[in-house]
């Protein structure tokens, strides 16, 4: 069996690369014209001056700020089976079931609340929702509050979180 | 009295810089002793007009002594318990103390006597230019010869520091 | 003592003091700013006071805020040496600063037949000084390397005072043979010498004259300031921040500002003894003196053209973008720096335009001329930091074994090399 022995150049052992200086002038040319040129003309620099600029890639794939969806005439469409809080590897979502008034499903929530400082934004709720009742497609990436309370998002501000991409409504029922 | 007074801060640093020296128990402060006895040294030179042995003094000893001795002591973690045990320590310093006063004596009527033949006012007293014009006329031959002692010392410790050839 | 000498070595200590602690915050901000834009992203640039960002110098005065009141902590095993652990950054701080202390800003003022210098240390034996008191700095890495009770901050310090030692040697000896080409150990002689031309066409600064030793200063200063490449004791990667790891708030903040303090001095005895310091090229301080007045109407044309371009430039780049809606602050601060701009360049000309006719303004001229050379000094000054900026965020950084190797391998013998033939000249010439 013929060993294959590959030779491998050694670089760095001419006069001119153990001198060092001429590596270093060709380093600083290329800093130099990047230090000049972005200086002379900071517009072109491709930093995102937010909030003067928002980003321009959130896609209807992007992960936002939940949100709950209505059916076609307006009520609520989650069933409050648990699936999403049995599914969330955070364990931040918090239900309460109670009876349906308009008789079309048993359940419906009465307390559904996301802690959003927990929350790792997944989507694992979104994917295991078997009503489409859940949703991230909001767009928001940016929640700020004042205390550790207002980041814990009851139903009735999930329930006004409008979609960003054009469907309003749950797919799931008519 | 302004001289005075700074004389008095100067000597009591230097003073007190040495006894932090011998007395402290950790290595470091006694090194920072020797640091503050050097500043101190430096600065009554400087008191004295003498602007280039101030400056050497500084170079030499703080700049090289001291932090040869500090990169000694980082290098050699010395704990108390390597230490020797020295019983009876204060007899034997008393002792020597004793043996040692006669010189001690000398050196004190030397020194007085010394003070008052030295005349300080000739041109360039201090400076680099005078002192390197002096040295270089009248002192030609010591200088070389500490300039040979000089090196033999360096070839000496190198010699030393050198690792074994393997046999 | 008369009123002129006291004042104007007032003035050089205020102005030399200033120099040293106000360059602080713009060598921050230089080095952030100037990493960003090396790196195609813009630097800190949204802390403002009232609106008036500067381009993101506030930053700098914020971190400053910041460190003042940041927690203070000391490691627990060091109970009884606090006072030391405070002391260490304060050593190497001082020493940087001091070594400052040297460098003339402009030549000797004549006033009423009396020369004064401009420099914030009137003494003459400056670089002797700079090297005497440049070297205590390394005390002050190995004390806090020490106390912090900490491997890594103990390998970080012995890493950065072995090197620093090791380059004081090609430094001295580089040190040596610029003295011996300019004859004296004065900083201001030294830059009067430099006013020469050789072969007729080139200024005689150190660069051309000694372009070996010029070299080597270069590097061993770099070294000398614990500066990339040279920065194995602050080797970010490596061990955490080296000897600065166990220092909180205010320690830290001295020992951060020694580095720039550092590297500012060094930029400033690298401009003396090897660009010139504080001259322009080919004109020394008589020929500016004998005819100041096609000097200031040469200054007279040049500053409208230069504030124009600079007005143009913030207008152009001091705001968000132009595709977008903003608050109109930054637009609002490039007015006011405008206007003060051309306040300031209407003055100046009204000064120029009077100096330079009326008849035997001898001492207004010769205030005009100290501070033509200390707007050049702090030009080159400026220049030769974005030069070690530059460097930084240009090269990586040498293991440690590299930098021993070149500081005992090649720079020492090259230096003394250097020396020989430089003294071989100096005879021969003379």
């Amino acid at each position: 069996m013929d060993n294959k022995v590959k030779v491998v150049p050694r670089y760095g052992s001419s006069f001119k690369d153990r001198l060092y200086l001429p590596a270093i002038y060709q380093g600083m040319k290329i800093t130099f014209k990047h230090l000049v040129g972005n200086a002379a003309d900071s517009n072109a620099v491709d930093t995102l001056e937010y909030p003067e600029e928002q980003p321009t890639d959130i896609t209807d794939r992007y992960r936002g700020l939940h949100r709950l969806t209505h059916r076609q005439d307006d009520t609520i469409a989650c069933v409050a089976c648990f699936m999403c809080a049995t599914a969330c590897p955070a364990d931040c979502i918090f239900i309460e079931a109670t009876e349906r008034e308009d008789g079309e499903d048993e359940k419906m929530p009465k307390r559904f609340a996301i802690d959003t400082l927990e929350c790792v934004f997944c989507g694992y709720c979104v994917e295991a929702c078997p009503c489409d009742a859940i949703r991230m497609d909001t767009g928001i990436f940016s929640l700020t509050g004042n205390s550790r309370e207002d980041f814990v998002l009851e139903k009735d501000q999930l329930l006004a979180h409008k979609g960003a991409f054009g469907e309003e409504k749950s797919r799931a029922r008519k | 009295m302004l001289e005075n007074s700074i004389f008095a801060i100067l000597a009591l640093f230097l003073v007190g810089g040495s006894l932090m020296m011998l007395w402290s128990r950790e290595t470091v402060l006694s090194a920072f002793g020797f640091l503050v006895a050097m500043l101190a040294m430096a600065g009554l030179f400087a008191l004295l007009e003498n602007s280039f042995v101030f400056l050497a003094q500084i170079m030499v000893s703080v700049g090289a002594v001291v932090v040869l001795s500090l990169m000694v002591i980082t290098s050699i973690n010395m704990k108390e318990e390597n230490l020797p045990s020295e019983p009876y320590k204060l007899r034997w310093m008393l002792f020597s103390a004793l043996l040692v006063s006669p010189f001690a004596l000398l050196m004190y009527r030397t020194l007085v006597h010394l003070g008052q033949t030295f005349d300080t006012s000739r041109e360039g007293y201090g400076t680099l230019k005078g002192l390197g014009g002096e040295l270089f006329s009248h002192w030609v031959l010591p200088f070389e010869i500490v300039s040979v002692l000089l090196l033999a010392a360096m070839v000496a410790a190198i010699v030393i520091a050198r690792k074994e050839p393997k046999q | 003592m008369t009123l002129a000498a006291i004042l104007v070595s007032v003035i050089s200590l205020v102005v030399g003091a200033l120099l040293a602690l106000l360059m602080i915050p713009v060598l921050v901000w230089l080095e952030r700013r100037g990493a960003g834009l090396v790196q195609d992203r813009l630097g800190p640039n949204r802390t403002n006071v009232f609106g008036f960002r500067f381009g993101g110098v506030v930053q700098s005065f914020a971190d400053v805020v910041k460190l003042v009141l940041k927690e203070e902590y000391y490691p627990a095993h060091i109970a009884r040496h606090r006072w030391l652990l405070m002391l260490a950054p304060m050593i190497t701080f001082s020493a940087a600063l001091l070594a400052f202390m040297v460098i003339p800003f402009a030549d000797n003022i004549v006033i009423d037949g009396e020369s004064l210098r401009m420099q914030p240390l009137p003494v003459d034996y400056g670089v002797l000084w700079y090297m005497a008191i440049g070297a205590i700095g390394v005390v002050g890495i190995f004390l806090g390397g020490w106390l912090s009770h900490n491997k890594y901050s103990l390998l970080g310090s012995s890493r950065a005072g072995s090197m620093m030692v090791s380059y004081e040697l090609p430094l001295g000896l580089s040190i040596i043979a610029f003295v011996l080409t300019y004859d004296t150990i004065d900083f201001n002689a030294m830059v009067t010498w430099q006013s020469g031309t050789v072969l007729g066409f080139l200024p005689a600064w150190g660069m051309v004259v000694q372009p070996l030793g010029a070299l080597i200063l270069i590097v061993a200063l770099f070294a000398e300031t614990n500066r990339n490449p040279f920065s194995v004791s602050e080797g970010e990667s490596e061990i955490v921040a080296g000897y600065m790891t166990e220092y909180t708030a205010m320690k830290f903040a001295m020992y951060f500002m020694g580095e720039y303090v550092a590297m500012n001095s060094a930029s400033a005895v690298i401009i003396t003894m090897v660009f010139g310091g504080y001259q322009l090229p080919w004109v020394s301080t008589e020929t500016l003196l004998a005819h100041f007045n096609y000097f200031a109407w040469a200054i007279m044309l040049v500053i409208p053209a230069i504030v124009y371009l600079v007005i143009r430039w913030m207008r152009k780049n001091n705001r968000v973008r132009p595709t977008v809606i903003s608050d109109g602050s930054r637009e609002f601060e490039a007015k006011v720096l405008s206007w003060a701009m051309i306040g300031m360049t209407v003055v100046v000309e009204a000064i120029l335009l009077y100096l330079s006719f009326s008849p035997d303004a001898v001492l207004g001229t010769a205030i005009a001329v100290t501070l033509l050379q200390i707007v050049v000094f702090v030009v080159k000054l400026m220049l030769f930091n974005l030069f070690f900026i530059l460097v930084r965020w240009t090269l990586p950084r040498f293991r440690y074994d590299q930098v021993q190797r070149v500081g005992w391998y090649y720079l020492l013998p090259l230096s003394l090399v250097n020396l020989f033939i430089t003294a071989i000249i100096v005879v021969g010439v003379n």
